[in-house]
């Protein structure tokens, strides 16, 4: 079977959800194409075809459109059929022609399945698969369900009447979907990320949590939903209570000026470092050395780094948003709080950190045999592959 | 009758946010003023005084523009023109060479007796000045400039230090501020508290307290969109209202757009029957738009004095903020406000209540009590007359010193 996998961008370095994928899919012999919006030559995994660039200057974008015509001439009966469907859902012509020339790449595409990588990328190729006799799958992944729409109502009205399979990530993603249209008689599957064992792997031994101070941990982008702010003012009231500890983020981003402002106005310089971006190996060195491990997002497709910090034995403190609480087990292999409320992250930190060694090395495996058993690269292979069947 | 002093207000753009525009008008009246910099938007003054001395961003008007300046530099004063030079040249590249010697010649060529900084973080740009001709640097300690960006980057911070105590006089808008500049190495004596000017026409929209027998209550905040203004501790305390049973709503007027963590917010929350973003509104469709609200909500995580709060005290309206900066210096608990904690959304929504609950005659009294320390403090009248004192002495000090 020929799968398509759209995405903006080939997966970088680290993106192991979807490198893993498309081995997985490889191996089980189907072909798979990437089309992207924009291309990087250091992906080598499978054949990549970009999508025709929209050029700011005219004389660039006149030839690019000549090329893109003649391209198509061959597969006019598609483009046809295209022209029909999109009328007739109501699109007007000017936009149709602009969506021909951003599908043409796709629109000439021999796959049977369509997988848009994320649901903001379906908009404007609604379609396309239609058009191809392909079929059509899209990804829940986070943001795309649960932020954008609040700004574009209805957005993918279209989308949910066309889809033929929705992949999500967590449960919570999913009834996004449906509170946004989506059909409960549409099919759907549930396929977590998952991670490389290979990488973030501890052996046998027991984590040691009697070294001082206490060392938390977060990995995440420096960005207003992962809640920042929310962890350093309980981190704030922890020192009020005159708690021993050390806390570190990696990551960059947007975010960094507010949070360095917070950062000194809760009086926390000597208790908090920003490290920046890290590669995978340094951010399993530092959760080696870390005790525990904090992801209070306001929104949450559902996060590897949490299931990365399990695999590593840190206890983990997570926010209830969305993945969030189906990633950790309230009570059995961390604990979920109810999220934007600092107060109460600080009480949740605080009593994790008075616990006996004993329980904590107890929340630290169960976490450890949970990961290794249902978050693996392996199982996520052979999810995918039942996926498109 | 005293010369006029050239005094040049400067931000770097023009126009200017609506309290320089009120300094601007003001010094006017007994100086001549000079604004360098970009035209943004086509602005034109009634004051003979005001000048505008455009400086474009697109080269192709810049380029000779400057170069006519230039020739007019070189010929009244090359000394002058030898120190833009030399000062351009300590910039990294062409580009920053050029515009930085584009702004400069401009300045020099009019040797303004006064350069009144308005934004504190690029002051080593302007230092030179006083080695070109007797230029007096007064610089205003603002905003972000003064209260975040030195305490987040300590490259401004080292900056600050090592120019702050060589400019004339420090303008701070707040005592709280104003102590900050000790931070900076400045003696206490060169720091001058001057707040803002809050113009006659707030103070005309004032109407004594009338309870109004409507529900919900209303709540509003006007600011810009930025994380410094704290709106999120503000939708978090109408949730905390909304949950136990308290009828509110929630107005934020901001120009620009709803940033996105807001609006998350709001429909995590639930909120959205309860929370409305309007965007800006001129100043008069303002103040009389403020009239319709219960009270002023301001959640800010810093300020200098700010300026809504001054002015919703002119008008008449009930004021509950944080803490932060020099806020504590107008708002007095249950004298002309009410203050809480920075970053406390439960200490807001308490406010909030004592605010509905207070008896009718207290709450009267904190309205006039504000209204009184507005208008005795902060009219414009009174700020304007003390910033021109400033210019005085310290254009006064240097006569002093040369008459030794």
């Amino acid at each position: 079977m020929h799968i398509a996998l759209i995405l903006s961008q080939p997966p970088g370095y680290s993106e192991t959800f979807f490198k893993s994928k498309i081995k997985g899919l490889q191996d089980a012999g189907h072909q798979v194409s990437l089309f992207v919006y924009k291309d990087d030559p250091r992906f080598t995994d499978c054949k990549v075809l970009p999508m025709p660039k929209v050029h700011a200057n005219p004389i660039r974008q006149f030839f690019a459109t000549l090329g893109v015509i003649f391209g198509l001439l061959p597969y006019l009966k598609r483009v046809i059929r295209y022209v029909k469907l999109e009328l007739k859902a109501g699109r007007e012509l000017k936009q149709v022609f602009k969506y021909i020339y951003i599908n043409a790449t796709i629109l000439k595409s021999d796959a049977e399945w369509l997988h848009f990588g994320f649901a903001t990328l379906a908009l404007q190729s609604e379609h396309v698969a239609k058009s191809i006799d392909a079929k059509m799958a899209v990804s829940l992944r986070g943001f795309d369900i649960a932020i954008y729409p609040l700004k574009h109502s209805g957005c993918y009205d279209r989308l949910w009447q066309l889809v033929d399979k929705v992949h999500t990530i967590s449960d919570d993603l999913l009834l996004c979907a449906y509170n946004q249209g989506l059909s409960r008689n549409n099919a759907v599957a549930k396929i977590t990320p998952a991670i490389s064992m290979e990488l973030f792997n501890t052996g046998a031994a027991n984590k040691n949590f009697k070294t001082k101070p206490i060392k938390i941990l977060t990995v995440g982008r420096l960005f207003w939903k992962k809640g920042v702010i929310d962890m350093l003012e309980a981190l704030s009231i922890l020192k009020k209570e005159k708690i021993d500890f050390e806390y570190q983020i990696i990551g960059e981003g947007e975010q960094k000026e507010e949070i360095l402002f917070a950062i000194y106005q809760l009086g926390l310089e000597n208790e908090v470092s920003l490290l920046g971006v890290k590669t995978p190996r340094e951010v399993k060195e530092l959760m080696e050395i870390s005790h525990i491990y904090m992801q209070y997002s306001h929104s949450e497709g559902f996060c590897n780094a949490v299931l990365e910090a399990q695999a590593m034995g840190l206890l983990c403190i997570v926010s209830d948003a969305e993945g969030l609480s189906e990633n950790i087990i309230d009570g059995e292999t961390g604990w979920v709080v109810p999220k934007r409320q600092p107060r109460l992250l600080a009480k949740t930190l605080e009593s994790v950190i008075e616990l006996d060694d004993v329980i904590k090395n107890q929340f630290s495996e169960r976490a450890k045999a949970r990961v290794k058993q249902e978050f693996t690269l392996e199982q996520q292979q052979a999810k995918f592959v039942e996926f498109y069947n | 009758m005293k010369p006029p002093f050239k005094i040049a207000i400067y931000t770097g753009l023009i126009p200017n946010t609506t309290f320089i525009e009120t300094l601007i008008a003001g010094v006017a009246k007994e100086h001549e003023v000079l604004l360098f910099g970009t035209v943004k938007k086509k602005t034109s003054y009634p004051s003979k005084r005001i000048k505008i001395i455009d400086t474009p961003t697109s080269l192709y008007r810049n380029i000779p523009l400057t170069l006519w300046r230039t020739l007019k530099l070189g010929v009244q004063h090359p000394k002058r023109l030898s120190l833009a030079i030399k000062e351009a040249k300590t910039y990294p590249t062409l580009y920053t060479k050029w515009l930085r010697f584009s702004r400069f010649v401009p300045v020099l060529l009019h040797a303004p007796d006064i350069f009144h900084l308005q934004w504190t973080s690029r002051i080593d740009r302007w230092l030179f000045l006083k080695s070109a001709y007797p230029c007096h640097i007064v610089v205003s300690l603002l905003g972000s400039q003064a209260a975040i960006l030195p305490y987040i980057d300590p490259e401004v911070f080292k900056r600050y230090q090592r120019c702050l105590p060589k400019v004339d006089a420090i303008h701070s808008i707040s005592e709280h501020l104003g102590r900050q500049a000790a931070n900076f190495n400045v003696r206490a004596e060169r720091v001058h508290v001057i707040s803002t000017p809050i113009s006659t026409a707030a103070f005309s929209y004032y109407k004594p307290f009338i309870k109004r027998g409507v529900k919900p209550f209303r709540l509003v905040s006007v600011g810009r969109h930025h994380w410094v203004k704290g709106y999120r501790y503000g939708i978090q305390a109408v949730h905390q209202l909304i949950q136990s049973g308290v009828d509110v709503n929630y107005t934020i007027i901001a120009a620009g757009n709803i940033p996105e963590d807001l609006l998350f917010q709001v429909n995590q929350l639930g909120l959205q029957d309860y929370i409305t973003f309007k965007p800006g509104l001129p100043q008069e469709a303002l103040f009389e738009h403020l009239q319709t609200y219960d009270a002023l909500l301001l959640p800010s995580l810093s300020e200098g004095i700010a300026n809504v709060v001054l002015e919703v005290m002119a008008i008449g309206l009930p004021v509950i903020s944080s803490n932060c900066g020099g806020m504590a210096e107008v708002v007095i608990p249950y004298k002309t406000g009410w203050l809480v904690p920075v970053r406390d959304a439960k200490a807001l929504a308490d406010a909030v209540i004592d605010c509905m609950q207070v008896d009718v005659e207290d709450k009267r009294k904190i309205i006039q009590q504000a209204y009184d320390l507005v208008n005795a403090n902060y009219h414009e009248a009174h700020s304007i007359a003390q910033m021109l004192q400033l210019y005085d002495e310290v254009v006064g000090s240097d006569v002093e010193v040369n008459k030794v």
